[in-house]
């Protein structure tokens, strides 16, 4: 009851105190979300990676030596990557794409130059991601088979080159190469990483010249079906390697597996091209170490603040008592009273971690050289809709929830075991 | 009939060190309606004795039973359920709580109790302070009141639960001769008019002379 007016009257009588509590829950709450928001950047949901949760990325393929002298990993061969990938069940879209994707050189013939990042992408890459066109349209599947000249600015690369967007049927050059605009899409995010580009390129990846029998230069991103669990199209992936393993045996290599093809928070964590596969489990338990740890040792600093607010209080827990209020009543009371404090500070700490993150983001997001010479990269931030999500406003609230409880179930479980007539006399 | 029985109590404090005698084997009756002072020097253990009647203390020994209920065997929840529904208290100190105002004080004892409701709990807050004139104080807080004041909300507090017991503990050892009797004609009145047993430790003689008995301590013993 009024725990409202109790927390403003501490405000008041008690400032020290109490604000030293709110601070201490703000600090704690803006670390421990700084540290979700960076983490959750790779498996937010937003335009054009708005079915994030669908996708599946396959690029690294590692092969062994069977005398265990040599390993390597690299993209993958169109012609494996088809027997890997294609015709998987409950996959919706597949699409293949360019690995190399260095940056270029982009000009109106005989204008400025910029360097420009780009994708090459097929017909389907569309498909999978929901670009947004403010002019044109995406490749066809005609064109892609027809390995022709086309391309799809971004907002801003259009308007560097032409000083507008609706440029779709213009000629620009590409690395002195003639290319047309098909289309011009809303600017991506640099920080979703697997639909980036400045601009993007046609390629049929089935026209590329390759004669090594394992490696090349092909990624796949599919699309799943809705409903569709990752696990069941990695377990047919898992299967389709063991089929391959009876020729590569042959040459006395090893396909390894490392359960591919990845979720986009797989692809996140790291592990993507190297001789290892990414390990959700373990990073999700060092996460989890991490804010159990942040929270804890605040927690253990503001149990000492609430026991130090409640000693202040003895004799109004004892006029309580003395009157009816039974030990849990008093412990609901101070747990109520607490989680408004810690309410407030954890919504100032969300707060700040939002701002915090958004500002300093160049120290939580890298980003590879070649990105950084790109035309937006100089400006990437999160936007601030892939930090305030509502997830972690309840992911917020469920810290201060256990903060609350950390913090103040002992004071409170030690003030309610006082005896009325002690509490009575400590006033006296 | 005795609405309170006290029989071979005894209260021992004991620290590491020492152990300190409060109450030497108290034997005391108190009857319905009654209005008892309880007097002596300090240390004697009359707020001791107030506080064990007041079930905010246990007896080392002995049995203490209220309106015919044995205490000795009731947990804390119970203890505090007894407390509500029999007991009010008033104190030297008043004991409002300043973070309330002056008609959630007194509205503290049916907060804790299950099955009033809010607007029964607002219609007998305003009757009680009508009762006690302070009605226009309502929305005060308690550091905008007199002593007097404070004393008047604190018995209001004490008997809006309708409890046939109030214990008193020094009620005007911190008022001025004039607010101190204002508070003791209270104290008559609902003793008189609602025929409250009320039990009052005081050090003031003439004040307990005009109460109905006086139980005198010394070092913890009963000596009259």
């Amino acid at each position: 009851m009024n725990y409202f007016r109790q927390i403003y009257y501490e405000m008041k009588h008690q400032k020290m105190m109490t604000w030293v509590s709110i601070s201490g829950t703000a600090l704690a709450i803006f670390l421990v979300m700084a540290f979700v928001m960076v983490d959750q950047i790779n498996s937010v949901e937003v335009a054009p990676e708005s079915n994030r949760s669908r996708i599946l990325i396959a690029s690294g393929f590692h092969v062994k030596n069977q005398k265990g002298m040599d390993s390597s990993t690299s993209g993958l061969n169109l012609d494996i990557a088809r027997r890997l990938y294609e015709n998987l069940e409950g996959v919706e879209v597949l699409s293949y794409i360019n690995a190399f994707n260095d940056n270029c050189d982009v000009n109106l013939p005989g204008q400025e130059i910029f360097t420009m990042a780009p994708k090459n992408v097929d017909n389907e890459f569309w498909k999978i991601y929901d670009f947004t066109f403010i002019d044109g349209r995406p490749f066809d599947e005609a064109e892609v088979k027809s390995d022709a000249k086309l391309v799809v600015l971004t907002k801003s690369a259009a308007r560097s080159l032409f000083g507008e967007e609706k440029v779709a049927g213009r000629e620009i050059e590409v690395d002195a190469y003639p290319y047309r605009v098909v289309g011009v899409v809303e600017d991506v995010n640099p920080l979703l990483s697997s639909s980036f580009a400045n601009f993007y390129k046609l390629c049929n990846i089935a026209g590329i010249k390759n004669d090594d029998p394992y490696f090349g230069s092909a990624n796949v991103v599919m699309l799943l079906k809705e409903g569709v669990s990752a696990e069941s199209v990695k377990t047919q992936v898992e299967n389709r390697y063991k089929m391959i393993q009876s020729e590569f045996s042959k040459e006395g290599y090893e396909a390894v597996y490392h359960g591919q093809p990845y979720t986009s928070e797989e692809v996140a964590i790291g592990g993507y091209g190297s001789n290892n596969g990414p390990d959700l489990d373990s990073h999700n338990v060092v996460q989890w170490i991490i804010y159990s740890i942040l929270i804890l040792l605040p927690a253990i600093n503001l149990s000492s603040m609430t026991r130090g607010r409640l000693r202040h209080r003895v004799a109004e827990i004892g006029v309580r008592r003395a009157f009816g209020a039974k030990r849990n009543s008093i412990i609901r009371q101070i747990l109520g009273e607490n989680l408004i404090i810690t309410f407030f500070g954890g919504m100032l700490g969300l707060l700040f971690s939002i701002i915090f993150v958004w500002l300093a983001s160049n120290m939580f997001f890298s980003m590879s050289g070649a990105l950084e010479q790109s035309l937006e990269v100089v400006n990437a931030r999160p936007d601030l809709g892939m930090l305030f999500r509502w997830k972690n406003f309840f992911w917020a609230l469920l810290f201060c929830f256990v903060l609350n409880v950390l913090s103040a179930t002992v004071p409170a479980w030690r003030a309610s075991k006082v005896e009325p007539a002690e509490a009575l006399s400590f006033a006296r | 009939m005795a609405i309170i029985t006290l029989k071979d109590v005894n209260k021992v404090y004991r620290t590491k060190e020492i152990e300190t005698l409060a109450l030497e084997n108290v034997n005391l009756k108190i009857q319905k309606g009654e209005f008892v002072s309880i007097m002596g020097p300090s240390g004697c253990g009359k707020s001791t004795l107030l506080n064990i009647i007041g079930l905010l203390d246990v007896p080392t020994s002995g049995t203490i039973t209220i309106m015919d209920d044995t205490t000795g065997k009731m947990n804390d929840s119970q203890l505090s359920s007894f407390r509500n529904r029999n007991i009010g208290f008033v104190f030297q100190s008043f004991h409002l709580i300043p973070s309330l105002n002056v008609a959630e004080n007194v509205a503290l004892p049916l907060a804790y109790r299950s099955g009033v409701s809010a607007k029964e709990r607002h219609e007998k807050v305003a009757e009680v302070l009508t009762r006690l004139g302070l009605s226009h104080r309502m929305r005060h807080f308690p550091g905008q009141l007199s002593g007097g004041q404070c004393q008047r909300v604190a018995i209001a507090r004490a008997i809006i639960g309708d409890p046939q017991i109030v214990l008193a503990d020094e009620p005007t050892g911190n008022l001025d001769s004039k607010m101190g009797q204002e508070v003791m004609d209270i104290l008559h009145q609902l003793n008189k008019e609602d025929g409250r047993t009320i039990v009052m430790v005081t050090h003031n003689e003439s004040q307990a002379r005009m109460t109905d008995r006086i139980v005198r301590f010394f070092d913890g013993r009963q000596v009259e």
